[in-house]
């Protein structure tokens, strides 16, 4: 077992100085990755494994269904190593890492046609955690990020659907509050 | 749940308005700062908050409890939203590639128009099955069909999808490997090796030891289980430690549950915050156990499985009152002593209730395909434990290819042989000795004449007396008490003196006796081979009995392989004496009958010094087979009645010992001894024989070894044969195994 393992080691370590000097312009650390990117996601890890381990389960599947052409809403993953690095620092992004997700989050806007806080045409993403190993109801979600009262009266307009805006509004800021903020869901079902 | 309180309710636009600005409120109130009204700061505020969800404390004890490492951290996913809730056209659902129940191949799931992902899963909504997708939208179910078989096939493996339609678009938010039954775990990988999508090698690779135990252990039947989620009756989800059903009436501590058990007709399930070495009887008293706290290597947890009895552990979600002796659920449900609870052992589902159960079919055609396969992949054999027929016959259903272990002695214990055994054991003289093994030659040769018919042919390997004399006799406290009790009633006249004075005199030579056997240390004792050497005649009727069955059998044109086993061989002057003997009586029987059968002398190997001097044992021996039960015993000094009972959970709780040497073979031990044992006796006698038949010979990772060491079978209890028969397949394969 150990000679197996130190093979596979020894394979991956090969793989690794090729790989970077392949892409050698971008040498520093890479922290998103757009669905559309599998392909340089496997020849930068290797294997489907080390694919899951680095965009999570979630992410992982998601690009895999991009790949085949499926039906996949557009998005990106900001991967474990990010999220690593980011407890590492104290729970700060590190130099460059928001940077490089505002980037990613601006190819996105350009190929969706929509912008995240534009009333005429919003962007509204989700922001969900996809660890490498299913973790059911332990990590956390957030929906219907980029709605605001100028993009609700925009989508009101648009959509004609007043009902689903308002409630796409107050699921958001329940969640932002229970999630990010840290209010107890049941302060907010009291005012239900 | 919580934002299905409102999803589903028909808050009109106004009072949602209203809604968000009383929210909005309550954020400022809580964290006086205002809701971030800026989209990019929400992104940003969502991020940081997911990443670092990783070191929440849930997130921490859920990993702790399910061994994942702490380091690998979580990505964070941004995903363009999609609507199922927008408009008519609009819809959202989940569902599997196939039946993950029976595994049978036909999508399976659920959606709703109108609505978003909670909703589906929530249950808050009666949903629909997505068979009525086909009428509402046919060109999406199309889609959807065609998108799953897609991934069913790339993935190679059923899928469990998500996905959403937004005024009558199809978008996919979700696929993933999905979970399965045992049932369908076995279906689904033969039923995909036959269509050719992945080899027989990978079907026999996904399938567990532990799919192929619940097919051995009742299970609540999938029907009366999803009742009972639709009715609310699911009270909490805990971790799944010990695998199979467990229904009963509550009790909260152990004496109630032994007390229960004893007294009604129901049976009982144990629910405690923790269990402890107190709680024991308790739990074995109980058809199975719930705990709210604990992990998988809890007290509760370990106890659970040693005993073979479901356990699910950890349902965080239950508060126990145990002075007012009842329970409360998260959603506020009491439930009482006494009341019934179903629990499921291998999902850590606990319901309220009785629910339904059944027992698998072990003679699934699915399962016996994959086994089949299984079979095609082994270099081990897979024998049986098996001491009458009936054991030998459901053996070679499950597909044992030989009798591994056949324990003469529990052919002693019959009611009707008993007393023939003691007046063996009593007798003063020769006659007195001849007469009762007279009597116990022909209840032997019967027993062995049936195995050897039911095996057709087959090894059956049957191990000579091996208990101390003085278990087939009474206990000596028992039998004192009678004694004195006697002696008084002749004092005071109480009753008729004749018979009284006669019964005594046989208690007191029956004590006699007893008290003539006792030993300081009857495991160590006159046992085994030394009681052969000690009392050769009963060794030669048992042999007289195999042999004579066996030529009966080649009389009766039967093919016959029998092999007489040794047990407890420390010294190979030991063996040397005892197979002279042997081989002397059945060369006594074959003259007398005319008839040549070929039989094989071997030995046991349970002690270490049998294990060190295999060179020599081997020159007497034709085959070994492992006693390893024994040999942990013996390897380690300590005993497992005193070890299970007593300090063996304190030592797997403190880390001194990883797993129950008695439940998986202790590797750089007892593992060594084997190891020496294998290269010496086959460097005496090239090829020797060597197989196993202590409990590990149905142990998964102890199979394994027994393949690295190159044993020639492993032999198991009848029930665990078709594991052993999967798990020498696994070995074979180098442990690839594939958990899904």
């Amino acid at each position: 077992m150990t000679s197996q393992a130190t093979r596979i080691l020894s394979r991956a370590s090969a793989k690794r100085p090729a790989s970077t000097t392949s892409a050698s312009p971008a040498k520093k650390q890479r922290w998103v990755y757009a669905f559309g990117d599998l392909p340089l996601v496997i020849r930068r890890v290797g294997s489907w494994d080390a694919v899951k381990g680095l965009l999570g389960g979630k992410g992982a599947n998601l690009a895999e269904m991009t790949r085949l052409s499926l039906p996949v809403p557009p998005g990106f993953v900001l991967t474990t190593e990010a999220c690593n690095a980011f407890l590492k620092n104290g729970s700060q992004f590190p130099d460059g890492m928001w940077e490089e997700a505002l980037r990613s989050l601006k190819h996105l806007e350009k190929k969706t046609g929509l912008r995240l806080g534009d009333p005429q045409r919003p962007l509204l993403v989700s922001c969900r955690s996809g660890a490498k190993f299913s973790m059911p109801g332990m990590m956390d979600t957030v929906l219907d990020i980029g709605l605001d009262d100028a993009v609700a009266d925009g989508l009101v307009r648009s959509t004609g659907d007043e009902r689903f805006v308002f409630d796409a509004y107050r699921r958001l800021v329940q969640m932002y509050g229970s999630v990010v903020l840290g209010i107890p869901s049941e302060r907010f079902e009291a005012l239900l | 749940m919580r934002s299905g309180v409102a999803s589903d309710s028909d808050l009109p636009a106004g009072e949602l308005r209203g809604l968000v600005l009383s929210f909005k409120d309550e954020v400022f109130r809580v964290t006086k700062k205002p809701f971030p009204e800026a989209a990019i700061d929400q992104l940003r505020g969502a991020v940081m908050a997911v990443f670092s969800s990783w070191n929440g404390k849930r997130a921490i004890d859920y990993r702790n409890a399910s061994g994942i490492p702490h380091d690998l951290g979580t990505a964070v996913n941004i995903v363009k939203m999609v609507y199922g809730n927008l408009g008519d056209r609009s819809g959202t659902g989940v569902a599997t590639t196939r039946n993950v129940t029976d595994g049978e191949d036909e999508p399976e799931g659920d959606f709703l128009m109108r609505a978003q992902g909670e909703d589906v899963v929530s249950g808050t909504r009666r949903t629909r099955p997505i068979a009525e997708l086909r009428e509402e939208m046919p060109r999406i179910h199309a889609q959807l069909v065609r998108h799953m078989k897609r991934l069913e096939k790339h993935c190679r493996d059923v899928q469990d999808v998500e996905f959403t339609i937004e005024n009558g678009e199809l978008w996919m938010l979700q696929t993933r490997d999905a979970k399965r039954t045992a049932r369908a775990a076995v279906r689904i990988a033969v039923d995909l090796a036959d269509a050719r999508r992945i080899t027989r090698q990978e079907a026999v690779a996904r399938v567990t030891p532990e799919h192929i135990e619940t097919f051995l252990h009742p299970q609540l039947e999938a029907k009366s289980k999803r009742a009972a989620i639709d009715k609310g009756l699911l009270l909490a989800k805990g971790l799944n430690v010990s695998p199979g059903a467990a229904i009963g009436r509550i009790a909260f501590d152990a004496d109630t549950a032994e007390r229960m058990s004893k007294a009604g007709a129901d049976p009982v399930v144990l629910v405690r915050a923790e269990t402890r070495p107190d709680d024991v009887h308790g739990m074995l008293a109980s058809a199975g156990t719930v705990t709210t706290r604990g992990g998988r290597t809890s007290h509760a947890a370990l106890v659970a499985r040693q005993f073979g009895k479901p356990a699910v552990v950890g349902c965080q979600d239950l508060v126990i009152d145990a002075e007012h002796k009842r329970m409360q659920t998260a959603s506020g449900r009491v439930l009482c002593e006494g009341d019934w609870l179903s629990l499921d052992g291998s999902t850590g589902e606990v319901f309220a209730g009785k629910l339904a159960t059944f027992v698998p079919d072990v003679q699934d055609p699915y399962l016996t395909k994959l086994l089949s396969w299984a079979d095609a992949i082994r270099r081990l054999e897979v024998w049986a434990n098996a001491d009458y027929g009936r054991d030998a016959q459901r053996a070679r259903e499950f597909g044992a290819q030989g009798i591994g272990l056949c324990r003469t002695e529990h052919m002693f214990f019959e009611t009707d042989r008993l007393p023939v055994v003691q007046s063996l054991i009593l007798a003063k003289t020769e006659g007195e000795r001849r007469e009762a093994l007279d009597k116990l030659l022909p209840m032997q040769r019967a027993d062995f004449a049936k195995l050897f018919e039911v095996m057709n042919g087959l090894p059956v390997t049957i191990r000579l007396l091996d208990p101390p004399l003085h278990e087939f006799l009474p206990d000596r406290d028992t039998l004192a008490a009678e004694v004195t009790d006697l002696r008084a009633r002749l004092r005071l006249h109480d009753g008729d003196p004749k018979q009284v004075q006669a019964t005594l005199r046989d208690k007191e030579a029956m004590l006699q006796s007893v008290d003539a056997l006792r030993e300081q240390n009857p495991m160590l004792g006159r046992r085994g081979v030394r009681l052969g050497i000690h009392m050769p005649e009963l060794v030669r009727m048992q042999v007289r009995a195999i042999v004579e069955a066996a030529c009966e059998a080649v009389r009766k044109k039967q093919r016959v392989s029998p092999k007489v086993m040794i047990p407890l061989t420390a010294i190979s002057t030991e063996l040397e004496m005892e197979r002279a003997v042997l081989e002397d009586e059945a060369r006594l029987v074959m003259e007398e009958l005319g008839i040549r059968v070929k039989v094989q002398f071997g030995t046991m190997i349970e002690v270490p010094r049998a294990a060190l001097v295999a060179d020599r044992i081997a020159r007497h021996a034709e085959f070994f087979s492992f006693g390893t039960n024994d040999l942990t015993q013996t390897t380690f000094g300590i005993s497992r009645d005193d070890a299970e009972t007593g300090f063996l959970v304190e030592y797997l709780q403190k880390g001194i010992l990883k797993t129950n040497p008695f439940a998986t073979l202790d590797v750089s031990g007892v593992g060594s001894l084997m190891r020496i044992c294998v290269e010496r006796g086959r460097a005496t006698r090239e090829g020797l024989h060597i197989g196993i038949c202590g409990e590990h010979g149905g142990d998964p990772k102890s199979i394994a070894f027994c393949h690295e060491i190159g044993l020639d079978y492993v032999s198991c209890s009848p029930f665990r044969v078709p594991v052993a028969r999967l798990a020498a397949a696994h070995a074979a394969m180098g442990g690839k195994v594939d958990q899904r």
